[in-house]
């Protein structure tokens, strides 16, 4: 899919699927662009953690809550990506909260496996997120945790590892974000206002059902969501 | 916004200004489309036109006078008709950032098409009325029952919304409810080839305070019964999709 934004820019706008970019895994996928193409993305890390790691199996259950949680980021990622018409990829991205302690076992545990598969095909890809930098190839082991995709070389069956092939083994995920338009002539749909996704840096309350728009500020919605400055 | 194919749409404005100066600009993607004038009570504005090509897009608001705007809960709604081209998108939408608090009134509605199920029979739409619950931010609880070969499962996660407004991750054994009414309804007369459209409206009202949910549609062809217990006895994991969302 193709898009151009107001500079005349074209870009190509696809699902995303090349990860892993670190490990020499990912798929090319040819783009073009009228203009500079170097800068036709736009980028965050996209870490998704546990909000319990007392335990492996709370750091697991947490974590996969935790990256349904960042969802909302992501689509507000991606709506920005979008209005400029760029595309949203992740410099970084991975399983967070693997820091030293439970974080050790985590990682070798199997159950990394859908972890990593529900983070980038369940929410990354499916709301648009374009190519994404796995973190990280290969290290020390620090304090800080146990972050690697291939840790003994001896081997590959690892999950970090067998999750990084099983996510690029699947076919790219629908697009499930972005409020469907109407497709028939003469049909409407109503986007209700209290679908909009509330800006995490700007502090602000829990959106009600209907919007304040203040001068000056802008609202970007995506579909159904509104971006920062928006009180409710 | 998400389009399939390139398409011209109408869009308008329900809601009322605080004075009756209230302008709002209008912009799809980086590009301004029109100034959209409010009244100081409820009313449709008139539309402006903007044609997008496939893809996402991102629809912006920003008021255009020192007034503020306000688009009414429950009734304030931002309105788009297509006039022309458009393209059956293969997913329905997914709502997002769900609301509920006692006494309020919410809905949402979205649109589908069953471009991928060869073997419909559209005859035994309904609705239903169920409580969903979700626990720890994570739960599910099938809701709409579309017909014998198809099943409309709403999945719902959030956070109940605490003391003082404070934002807890729910904890084992404590719930958030959202008492919802699905209801699918044909928009169209029937089928169009193999496709049968669809608009299903969600509605749901007299729950505790919720902030951060998200309702995840998914369809599923028909699956065996253990299948659907994964969704809760899987700790927290919930088995592939067999088929698209």
């Amino acid at each position: 899919m193709d898009k151009t934004n107001s500079a005349g820019c074209t870009v190509a706008i696809h699902a995303g699927v090349d990860v892993f970019q670190y490990f020499g895994l990912g798929r090319t996928t040819v783009r073009s662009t009228s203009c500079n193409p170097s800068l036709w993305r736009i980028g965050q890390g996209g870490y998704y953690d546990a909000s319990d790691t007392s335990t492996v199996d709370a750091t697991f259950a947490t974590m996969w809550t935790g990256s349904d949680s960042l969802r909302r980021d992501l689509l507000g990622w991606q709506t920005v990506a979008v209005f400029y018409g760029l595309h949203n990829v992740s410099y970084e991205s991975g399983p967070g909260s693997l820091a030293a302690g439970t974080g050790a076992y985590a990682i070798r545990d199997q159950r990394m496996i859908p972890s990593i598969e529900h983070n980038y095909l369940d929410d990354w890809f499916a709301v648009g997120g374009d190519i994404t930098n796995y973190y990280g190839l290969r290290g020390a082991v620090s304090e800080f945790g146990d972050w690697m995709l291939w840790k003994i070389t001896s081997t590959l069956r690892q999950p970090t590892y067998e999750a990084a092939k099983a996510v690029l083994q699947s076919p790219p995920p629908a697009i499930a974000a972005g409020y469907i338009l109407p497709y028939a002539p003469g049909q409407t749909v109503s986007i209700d206002p209290s679908q909009r996704t509330p800006d995490i840096f700007s502090k602000e309350a829990p959106p009600g059902t209907g919007l304040t728009i203040h001068r000056d500020r802008r609202c970007i919605s995506h579909a159904r969501g509104c971006g920062r400055n928006l009180q409710p | 916004m998400r389009v399939a194919a390139a398409g011209t749409y109408n869009l308008e404005l329900f809601g009322h200004g605080s004075d009756s100066s209230a302008e709002v600009n209008v912009l799809v993607d980086d590009k301004t489309i029109g100034t959209l004038s409010l009244s100081s009570s409820d009313g449709t504005s008139a539309p402006l036109t903007f044609t997008v090509g496939p893809g996402l897009h991102a629809l912006s608001l920003a008021s255009a006078t020192t007034e503020k705007t306000i688009l009414p809960p429950g009734t304030g709604a931002i309105l788009i008709q297509l006039r022309s081209g458009g393209g059956i998108a293969v997913v329905p939408s997914a709502p997002t950032n769900l609301n509920c608090a006692a006494g309020g009134f919410y809905r949402v509605s979205f649109l589908g098409d069953d471009n991928h199920c060869k073997h419909l029979q559209c005859s035994a739409l309904h609705a239903e009325r169920r409580t969903i619950r979700s626990d720890n931010n994570r739960a599910s609880e099938y809701i709409c029952r579309y017909h014998s070969h198809k099943w409309f499962y709403l999945l719902l996660r959030g956070k109940r919304n605490e003391q003082h407004g404070n934002r807890k991750d729910l904890r084992t054994g404590r719930h958030l409810s959202l008492p919802i009414e699905c209801a699918i309804k044909p928009i169209s007369s029937g089928y169009h080839g193999w496709r049968w459209r669809f608009r299903s409206v969600l509605r749901w009202s007299d729950c505790d305070s919720l902030v951060d949910a998200s309702i995840q549609c998914v369809w599923v062809q028909r699956i065996p019964f253990d299948e659907r217990n994964q969704f809760h006895t899987l700790d927290g994991i919930l088995p592939k999709r067999s088929s698209i969302y």
